[in-house]
């Protein structure tokens, strides 16, 4: 029996029927013990599902939603600081702005919720995620962070992006110079 | 709605131990809080934390999350969730898979707290159900999961594959966890 040819009550009835196989067999059980014991470890998987967004991460949709959103969220900040030609700064800005704005999304007002979720909509198919995030997911995740972030986020960004074009800058000054 | 006998092993003689896998039922969350919590605090152990309440409620209010549980003398043995819709396969042919949200085993049931293990074959059962669903769901055993740091020895016993971890350096501050999945099951 194939999966392509099987319906999905036989593909039910006959994976049950292999797995009391496998449970059933003494073999089979001594052969996950001595695996299990040679691995002589906790075993384990998954990662705890944080409440870093809110409300959104609580929405028991789901920790995959939390991923999901964290990334576009990221993402667009990082894409929002580059259009700020930072240059040498734009790593050190976006290292203030990453947890600032983790702070400002932590309990988001309805609205910003409705965004965000609504962001993750667009960029995703009913079978999973799109290979490219839309414009549109983008620009409104971009308004959120606008939104959030407070006119001190932005000053601490521009700080840190201008001590470090200062720093870079003087490194390469001080290089010794040849004749 | 799920109750299927399975075979635990008793950790001091190997002897063959019926257990039940069932649906995760609020005793279940309840034994976790009451029974696995200190312990895991005691221990520092990685899942400490975990909500299974919370994961619980997901399962109940949406159709692709599925929580299971283990008992055995009348205690919560082990406990899982997965996922069935959303998530694909790292290798090239991107097929749907169940992904393992979260496995779990009681506290006596770990080397790293009781030696030896109040029962052995736990994660392995859990293990083997997800591959059972996603062979039931027409994805031929495929299933992914992210391993605890210090497990990864486990899944490789199980010759699961193996790939490395997937920054985004835009969101993870720490390296994140090791990434494994069974290819799909051969008849």
């Amino acid at each position: 029996m194939t999966a392509q040819n099987s319906s999905p009550e036989q593909l039910e009835q006959q994976a049950m029927r292999d797995f009391m196989a496998r449970m059933q067999d003494p073999q089979v059980a001594l052969e996950d013990a001595r695996i299990e014991d040679e691995a002589s470890c906790t075993i384990g998987a998954g990662t705890d599902w944080g409440d870093q967004l809110g409300s959104v991460i609580t929405n028991p949709q789901g920790y995959y939603q939390h991923q999901r959103i964290q990334s576009l969220v990221m993402n667009e900040l990082w894409t929002l600081l580059k259009d700020c030609d930072l240059g040498a700064g734009l790593s050190s800005a976006f290292a203030v702005g990453k947890p600032l704005l983790f702070k400002r999304l932590k309990q988001p007002s309805e609205s910003v919720q409705q965004q965000l979720l609504a962001a993750f909509d667009d960029s995703m198919t009913p079978d999973g995620p799109k290979e490219i995030v839309p414009d549109s997911a983008c620009s409104s995740v971009q308004k959120v962070i606008y939104t959030v972030l407070l006119e001190q986020d932005w000053k601490a960004m521009s700080v840190a992006a201008t001590t470090a074009v200062q720093q870079s800058f003087m490194q390469r000054i001080s290089l010794p110079k040849t004749a | 709605m799920v109750t299927t006998k399975v075979n635990l092993l008793r950790g001091d003689s190997n002897k063959l131990v019926e257990a039940t896998l069932l649906d995760l039922a609020p005793s279940h969350i309840n034994n976790f809080r009451q029974e696995w919590k200190a312990s895991l605090r005691q221990f520092s152990q990685e899942d400490k934390y975990w909500d299974w309440a919370f994961k619980k409620r997901a399962a109940s209010n949406y159709g692709n999350y599925e929580c299971y549980a283990i008992e055995a003398d009348e205690r919560t043995q082990g406990l899982m969730m997965i996922e069935t819709k959303w998530h694909r396969s790292r290798m090239k042919s991107r097929q749907p898979l169940v992904y393992v949200e979260a496995i779990s085993v009681a506290p006596w049931n770990r080397v790293q707290i009781r030696r030896p293990p109040q029962f052995r074959r736990v994660g392995s059962v859990l293990l083997e159900f997800a591959r059972t669903r996603s062979a039931a769901l027409g994805y031929e055993g495929r299933i992914g999961l992210e391993s605890l740091p210090g497990a990864e020895g486990f899944y490789e016993g199980r010759n699961m594959m193996r790939f490395e971890p997937e920054i985004d350096p835009f969101v993870d501050d720490e390296l994140p966890l090791t990434y494994f999945e069974y290819p799909p099951r051969r008849s």
